[in-house]
């Protein structure tokens, strides 16, 4: 007999998840429903039921442009999801399972296109592998190759690959670091050969993680603007129609119903994640014996130069900006034709104000969604399962919304007494745990879920409270993980500016908006050297946050 | 530990606590300005307005033309921006009810095709839509001279213009091609022309020597010259017009008279030396002259630009090129 479960035995309990659905309905689902159900009223008219139409929805039946940019997200999304997982997979096996040298130095800069400014990062990859750029002319000196143009499809499918990868790669190399080693030590014992324990061991265990990294990539480069706005020449995918529909036409009842057949999509992508994870393979008890890696010289060669060759073209466009921040004139040339430090002279004492800005705003929501995100994993993996698709859809939403439609939706629903948020940092501090939130919540169901609930029963059954239960095992148990995903969520943050540039308030101005202003001043340079302090400063904050609570940053990812 | 953990709850409170307040608390007066142009010229106007008015102090929020109109758009309500800087005049006609009359002392200075009959806006500076030319690519004498020439055979593929849906000086070029000689033109330069989705692409792509021609306002070309690309600009010898970028005081702002003040400044004889020499636009005033390197005025085919039909005709124009352009 099974003992009855009650999910918040405790006064305590109750009042935190009466407070837990409060922050769901208010900053959640009333802004995001409100700014969709604009999709069902034509331009211009107010809400009524006799006004409702689908009439917004037609242009995917009869306009070409609109099916044409449909395919175009399916095909250049689906592209970069199987190309980050083809370079992504393996270059997480390489990592951990083979004995690599500097592997925290290699989870680090791996990072670093997750931080990556937007635009600048994408226009790099022009100025990389544009008809004129650095390494098709030197292909084009050395070899009399000529590459093919990067504008279109092709283009917009490796950047975006290339851009999201990060997520993918440090998913799946946490759930490889993380397994039960004495599976695979069995297996071996009982004298099964490496690629038959990889086939019938690893890969499926490893599948959850591949698979939720697979929708990440998807579910990102699906809500990506700057990249397909800059290489994609005529190719238009539906956040660029989104983007001229909001500002090209003030159309927000056409760009509503974009974001509808965008986040559609998405649902497909959760639908097949769930029907491939059909079969459940939770075996993780949380052991904490790490397994030993392949240290053969075969293994590590290989590997390095794996991993070495991935993080270069990863980290390309990066390394583009840095150059560019420190260029004085890059005229018709291949490289810069002077250098000096004037661009980080002009733009130092903007950086300082809003990076530390970003620094407070980021922070603040980051600490939310860990709040908020674990509270509501914990109910989730352990209360009944009455409305758990609920919960699940309310959290991912503005998750796979594109961020210009959430900054829309809130500017929309916080502008009138008695919630009047607009003009003050709340808003954009509130957009940003709405937009992430979903990522902590992701990481901390799994993590919840590996957890065996007769921990705390044990607990309980010593007299122990629900709280206290709470704080000495659940917490330090939960905490390395929820750590690895605020560090991203904070990452992250830092660069947003799709619904930053609608909803921040002159006084708190973050470094994307900065960073934004030089790009718009076609001030490139000054934008760089803005864009590499914002790099730099943000790495140095993951490595010391790893280092504060003891860990670096490779046990973080384990 | 423990007391890190405090501090950062604490501040946490404080913040969300002191937030709703942030963007009222001063002693002295608020303006708000919303601003489309470059941060260098907005730097400047604001040391030099706050000298002139140190009593008053100046909030930007930064954005792109489009973004700055839907902020303004979506607080209708309860508006939290006092002066719109630097959009087109299409973008303030698209709804004029969003800004209000006001006429600047220094209106009389001004080329009259700059102003607004009800004042809703003054214009500020003014540029032609030009042609910039990678001469690299593409010597001067082959370039094409006329908007005509863009339809004919030797520019296919070698022009780049940005969406006029997603661009408002690019809709100002379709709208110029349509008024001077219709769809007849238009839809072949259609097929001979890359769209992009970025106006800015349409000028750096041709710097960087990605393609030979592209449609630009003239001061891009100057300051990408300036910064050592082999570009050249072409003004169309069938005409062209001069396109507007303007500035207004947003309805029911919660600073009306600092607003005033501040379009006052903008529109003053000071500020636009400044527009000129910091940013190399054209001036409004007729008593401004050109920066140097932009071509005379009276070496150029002016044509007249009408905003008015250009804010009617936008959607009925940009429909009717979403049809031609999805079936490239």
């Amino acid at each position: 007999m099974t003992p009855k479960r009650y999910i918040f035995p405790d006064p305590v309990a109750l009042v935190i998840s009466i407070i837990a659905i409060i922050i769901a309905l208010l900053f959640l689902l009333y802004p995001l429903l409100n700014g969709l159900l604009l999709a069902f009223l034509r331009n211009g008219d107010a809400f009524a039921v006799s006004n409702l139409t689908l009439a917004n929805f037609e242009r995917f039946f009869t306009a070409g442009s609109y099916k044409r940019a449909f395919f175009n997200s399916l095909l250049t999304s689906g592209g970069a999801t199987v190309v980050a997982a083809v370079l992504g997979v393996p270059m997480a096996f390489a990592t951990a399972k083979v004995d690599i040298a500097f592997r925290p130095l290699v989870l680090s800069l791996s990072v670093i296109p997750l931080i990556a400014p937007p635009f600048i990062g994408a226009y790099a990859w022009v100025m990389v592998l544009g008809n004129n750029g650095i390494a098709t002319q030197l292909l084009l000196e050395y070899t009399g190759l000529r590459l093919p143009p990067i504008y279109g499809a092709w283009g917009v499918t490796i950047a975006l690959a290339l851009s999201y990868l990060p997520f993918l790669f440090l998913m799946v190399q946490a759930a490889l670091a993380a397994g039960d080693p004495t599976i695979e030590e069995a297996a071996r014992m009982t004298g099964a050969t490496n690629t038959h324990i990889l086939r019938t061991i690893t890969l499926p265990l490893a599948m959850p993680a591949i698979t939720a990294g697979m929708l990440i990539v998807f579910i990102k480069a699906l809500g990506d603007f700057g990249v397909p706005s800059i290489l994609g020449g005529e190719m238009q995918v539906l956040p660029t129609l989104i983007y001229y529909q909001v500002n090209g036409f003030f159309n927000l009842n056409a760009a509503a119903a974009i974001a509808i057949v965008n986040v559609l999509l998405t649902v497909a992508g959760l639908g097949v994640l769930t029907w491939v994870n059909r079969k459940n393979v939770a075996t993780l008890t949380g052991s904490s014996r790490g397994f030993t890696r392949a240290s053969g010289r075969g293994p590590r060669f290989v590997a390095n130069v794996f991993i070495w060759t991935v993080l270069a073209v990863t980290l390309l466009p990066q390394l583009v900006v840095a150059l560019y921040s420190f260029s004085l004139r890059w005229g018709d040339t291949l490289l810069p034709s002077e250098y000096g430090l004037a661009n980080y002279r002009a733009v130092w004492a903007d950086a300082l104000s809003s990076m530390t800005n970003s620094i407070i705003l980021s922070g603040i929501a980051t600490l939310a969604c860990v709040v908020f995100g674990s509270i509501t994993a914990y109910a989730m993996a352990r209360g009944r399962a009455v409305s758990k698709w609920a919960v699940d859809l309310t959290i991912m939403l503005p998750f796979v919304l594109p961020g210009l439609v959430v900054g829309v939706a809130y500017l929309a629903a916080f502008n009138s007494r008695p919630l009047l948020l607009t003009g003050t940092v709340t808003i954009l501090v509130l957009a940003y745990f709405t937009r992430r939130v979903a990522f902590v919540f992701r990481s901390a169901v799994t993590a919840v879920g590996q957890i065996d609930p007769k921990i705390e029963e044990a607990s309980t059954i010593c007299g122990a409270s629900w709280a206290y239960t709470m704080r000495r095992i659940m917490v330090p148990l939960l905490a390395p993980g929820l750590l690895a995903s605020a560090i991203l969520v904070f990452a992250t943050l830092i660069g947003e500016i799709s619904a930053t540039v609608l909803l921040y308030s002159a006084n708190w101005k973050p470094i994307s908006i900065a960073i934004y202003e030089r790009v718009l001043g076609n001030e490139l340079a000054k934008a760089s050297a803005l864009g590499t302090i914002c790099n730099v400063a943000t790495l140095f904050l993951m490595v010391a946050a790893s280092r504060l609570v003891g860990r670096s940053m490779s046990d973080m990812f384990r | 530990m423990q007391i890190k953990r405090r501090s950062l709850l604490s501040s946490f409170a404080a913040i969300a606590l002191a937030s709703p307040f942030a963007g009222t608390a001063s002693a002295s007066e608020n303006v708000v300005v919303y601003s489309a142009i470059s941060t260098k010229l907005t730097d400047a106007f604001v040391d030099a307005f706050q000298k002139a008015n140190p009593d008053i102090s100046v909030q930007l929020i930064a954005g792109g033309s489009g973004e700055l109109m839907t902020r303004i758009k979506a607080e209708r309500n309860n508006p939290l921006g006092d002066v719109l800087l630097g959009p087109d005049a299409d973008s303030f006609d698209s709804d004029l009810s969003l800004f209000e009359s006001y006429e600047s002392p220094e209106s009389g200075a001004f080329d009259s095709a700059a102003l607004q009959p009800d004042h809703k806006y003054t214009g500020f500076s003014t540029n032609f839509q030009v042609f910039i030319v990678n001469t690299k690519m593409m010597p001067l004498d082959a370039a094409p001279k006329t908007w005509k020439a863009l339809a004919e055979p030797p520019f296919k593929g070698k022009v780049l213009m940005a969406n006029p849906a997603q661009s408002g000086s690019a809709f100002s070029q379709l709208h110029q091609i349509l008024a001077l000689y219709g769809w007849d033109v238009m839809d072949p330069i259609i097929d001979n022309t890359t769209f992009v989705s970025s106006s800015k692409l349409a000028f750096q792509n041709v710097a960087k020597g990605e393609i030979p021609v592209g449609l630009t306002s003239e001061f891009n070309v100057l300051q990408s010259k300036n910064d050592g690309n082999p570009v050249e600009a072409v003004y169309p010898e069938d005409g062209t017009a001069l396109v507007v970028d303007a500035v207004g005081i947003i309805a029911g702002g919660p600073n009306q008279a600092a607003a005033k003040k501040f379009v006052d400044f903008v529109t003053s004889k000071p500020a636009h030396e400044m527009l000129v020499e910091i940013d190399g636009r054209r001036s409004a005033r007729k008593d401004v002259a050109p920066p140097t390197g932009l071509a005379l005025i009276d070496s150029i085919k002016v044509v007249p630009y009408n905003t008015v039909s250009a804010a009617k005709d936008k959607d009925a124009e940009l429909a009717r090129f979403d049809e031609m352009f999805s079936q490239k």
